[in-house]
This record gives structure tokens, C-alpha cells and sequence, in this order.
């Protein structure tokens, strides 16, 4: 296995998609690829660090800031390129949603770039919450079959 | 007739799923893991130290789950010894004392998500460090697994997978690696009985030495010997290394610690030294 297929099976056993097979082909490209194991601890780490954060809180304006958006983006596009159907507009409202709580302050919080990643990571935890409250992620599972290694260490007697 | 005696001992020896049973352990907060755990005697089991002897742990029988009051952990051997302080276990035996050889059927007993696995697999060759390759399919659940001979004898768990370069099914090829019962069967008998284990010291400090030199063996390596300690008196020396005792080959200085004290004749070893090869017998402990 290369690298590029090890950097792919990375995000997936960070997100607990893997397979039991991918899982072990993974630890073995791991055993013997120091840029791997470096990229996977990375990985594991931004992980763990992004369940320790907060929830995040959205404002209490995001809907009117929304509806507020929508209207002045369609005062200003053209009648021929404005949505047709309601249908059509669910993915741009989503978006705009997105973008909002994206860019917007959490609530005592401080502003600035740092803030602006904050809040996306905490995004990502809350969809990771909601998938393990609903369920779509196993909470038990089999000892993974995992490469075989023996320490020997001194004993006394 | 002595066919007869090995078929009754057989039936006698129980189903090997009736010896395995499902040990849960919460690895983390909310997040079980599960793997088998040996019945090595009514109230003691045997199960890959795969999870901290800390974590909560507990086996299920048809009576009921039940937590071990104490565990034993060697992380050398990479075993937890579970003792439940009852008998919780209807069916149990013993680890054998022998290895299987090459060609050996063998019946791979684990615990997959649903229940229990059973699997046949077979013994190819020995690693160097004195664990024993099996091919058998990689099944969700093998981890950990126990493993029986052809009459149903415990020989040994399943400790991971192993890729062998020059293996006889050709280069680069996996396979499950067993680590035999021959090496810890009597260090699992000391943990289960404490009080076998008062023994005057030897006076040795070693560890297992794995060597893939075909000029030199693997074994116990002596890294220190104390001056007027029994082994000391018998000729042993540092930078000795004990490759064999009574004919079987050794890799884990458990291994002599234990035959030591539960072995009632003196022990014939094979010490190898700087090539030349010597015999020492090491006599029994005097005090039991």
C-alpha cells in the first residue's frame, strides 16, 4: 500500500469508518512509514482535541440575519438567474446558514481568526456528537486482530 | 486400546467452546471491547492482556457475568490471569504442556460480535521466539482467541499477525501467530495457586533472547548472575543462555522460573555459551 492510500485510510479510521481489514492493512503501512505514523498521530490528536471543545451555541439572530441575507441577495441578482422554485433554494439557505454560524461570535467569546476556527471545529464535534447519540457509530467491537510484537523485558528471580 | 484411552480422554476434555467464554472489558467510558477468555480452572480463566488489567472487566457464562476479584498480568507473555475467587466456570482445563507441530489441526475458538467463532486452522512452523504460526482466515474476533489440538486440549491464544518473509507458503505471506501454552503453562499455574510460588531465589536476572542466526539459538538469556547464589553454585554464569530444558526448547525466562518450582526432579538444561553448548542440571526446590 502507498502513502496516498495510507493518508485516505487515516481519515477513515479517525472517523471509525474503517473496516477491520483496512484497519490492519493501515497498521502495517504504519509499522513501516514514519511519515505515515507522524501524519496519523497528528490526525489523532486534532481528533481528541475536537471532542474536548464545546458545543457550539448558535445567536439568537441567526434566523432573521438569514432571511435578512436572502432578501438583499435577491434584490441584487438579476430576475433571470433567481431561483425558481422553493425546492431550489433549500441548498442556498443552507449555505448561507452555514456561513453564518461559520462567521458569526459564540457568545462571550473573543473574535478574530482563532475564533473563526474554533467554531468550525466545534461544528465538526457536534455532528460527531449527534452521530454517536444516534447511534450510527458501534460502541462495542471485537479486539482488532492487530500485528503481532513481544517485549521482553528483565525478570529476577 | 490406547486409542481407545486418547478418545475418552478427548470426550472427557469437554467441547473447546465450552471452555471459552465472553470477556467484556470498557476500555474507555461507554465503549466495550470483547474478546474470549479461557477457563483454566473452575474459578481462574486466561485471556490476552489486549486491555488494562484496570479497565472494568467481566466474563459471561450461561450463569450469569461475572467480575474477576483479581488479575494477574505478565506483559511480558502479553496474559492476564482472571481469578473470580468462585467456581463460575462448569467446563475448564488446564494449558497444555506441549506444543502442536507442524501439520497439527487445530480448532481456533474467539468471540466475534454475535458470539462465538469457531474456526479450523493449522500449524505451519515455529517463530523464533517460540511462538507457532497458524494459516487460518483473519476473522473479526481472532484476537485473543483460544486454540485447541485435535483432542481438545488447550494450547495456546491467538496474539495477533505476523508476516513472515521466507514462510513455506512462500514470501510475504500473513499468518495467525499462536503463542503456545508450552511457554506459559506453568507461570499460569503459579498465578493460580500463590502459594506455589514461595521459593528461595535462584539468583538470576534474564530475559528472552530471540535470535534468527541459525548459528546461534534463542532462549533464556542470563544477563546477571549472583555471586554464591544457587545459580552461581551450579555453574551457571552471565552471558549464559539456556536454549533447552529437558529436551524442549525454552524462550521465556518464566518458563524456568516456573519449572523450577513446580517440577519435582532435577531439571537437565542446555546452556549455550559463546557457541560451545554445556549441560546443567538444576535440582529441584528443596523447600516445597
Amino acid at each position: 500500500m502507498n502513502c496516498a492510500r495510507a493518508r485516505k485510510l487515516i481519515s477513515l479510521v479517525i472517523d471509525g469508518a474503517a473496516g477491520e481489514h483496512q484497519k490492519r492493512l493501515l497498521d502495517f503501512h504504519l509499522m513501516g512509514c514514519p511519515s505515515c505514523r507522524r501524519a496519523f498521530r497528528m490526525s489523532s490528536d486534532i481528533a481528541r482535541l475536537s471532542h474536548e471543545l464545546p458545543d457550539p451555541t448558535p445567536p439568537s439572530d441567526l434566523e432573521s440575519a438569514v432571511r435578512h441575507m436572502l432578501a438583499a441577495e435577491s434584490a441584487r441578482t438579476a430576475p433571470a438567474k433567481r431561483l425558481r422554485t422553493p425546492l431550489l433554494a433549500i441548498p442556498a439557505v443552507a449555505a448561507l446558514m452555514v456561513l453564518v454560524m461559520t462567521l458569526s461570535p459564540l457568545p462571550g467569546g473573543d473574535s478574530g481568526r482563532g475564533q473563526e476556527l474554533r467554531t468550525v471545529a466545534s461544528a465538526s464535534v457536534t455532528s460527531k456528537v449527534v452521530a454517536e447519540r444516534t447511534g450510527s457509530k458501534s460502541r462495542v467491537r471485537t479486539t482488532p486482530l492487530s500485528a503481532y510484537s513481544r517485549q521482553a523485558s528483565l525478570i529476577s528471580f | 486400546m490406547l486409542h481407545l484411552v486418547a478418545v475418552l480422554l478427548t470426550l472427557s476434555r469437554g467441547l473447546p467452546s465450552d471452555m471459552v467464554f465472553t470477556l467484556r472489558a470498557e476500555v474507555q467510558p461507554g465503549s466495550i471491547e470483547l474478546s474470549s477468555a479461557a477457563a483454566i480452572s473452575p474459578d481462574c480463566a486466561v485471556a490476552l492482556a489486549v486491555f488494562p488489567a484496570s479497565c472494568p472487566i467481566s466474563v459471561e457464562t450461561p450463569e450469569g457475568i461475572f467480575q474477576p476479584e483479581s488479575i494477574v498480568c505478565s506483559p511480558d507473555l502479553g496474559l492476564h490471569i482472571l481469578f473470580f475467587g468462585e467456581r463460575i466456570f462448569d467446563a475448564s482445563q488446564p494449558p497444555c504442556e506441549e506444543a502442536p507441530g507442524a501439520g497439527d489441526k487445530l480448532t481456533i475458538v474467539g468471540q466475534g460480535l454475535s458470539g462465538l467463532l469457531s474456526i479450523e486452522g493449522t500449524a505451519t512452523m515455529r517463530y523464533p521466539d517460540g511462538a507457532i504460526l497458524l494459516t487460518a482466515p483473519f476473522l473479526d474476533g481472532m484476537m485473543g482467541a483460544a486454540v485447541f489440538d485435535s483432542e481438545n486440549r488447550l494450547v495456546g491464544l491467538i496474539t495477533g499477525i505476523l508476516e513472515v518473509q521466507d514462510g513455506p507458503l512462500g514470501a510475504g505471506e500473513e499468518y495467525l501467530v499462536l503463542y503456545p501454552s508450552q511457554i506459559w503453562y506453568m507461570w499460569a499455574q503459579l498465578a493460580c495457586d500463590p502459594g506455589l510460588g514461595d521459593a528461595p531465589p535462584f539468583g538470576v536476572t534474564a530475559m528472552a533472547s530471540i535470535s534468527f542466526d541459525p548459528d546461534r539459538p534463542s532462549g533464556i538469556q542470563l544477563v546477571s548472575v549472583a555471586e554464591g547464589s544457587e545459580a552461581w553454585r551450579i555453574g551457571l554464569r552471565p552471558g549464559d543462555l539456556i536454549s533447552a530444558i529437558d529436551g524442549h526448547p525454552v524462550f521465556h525466562p518464566e518458563t524456568l522460573r516456573g519449572l523450577r518450582i513446580l517440577s519435582c526432579d532435577t531439571l537437565e538444561t542446555v546452556v549455550w555459551s559463546h557457541g560451545v553448548e554445556r549441560l546443567v542440571a538444576i535440582p529441584p526446590v528443596v523447600t516445597r
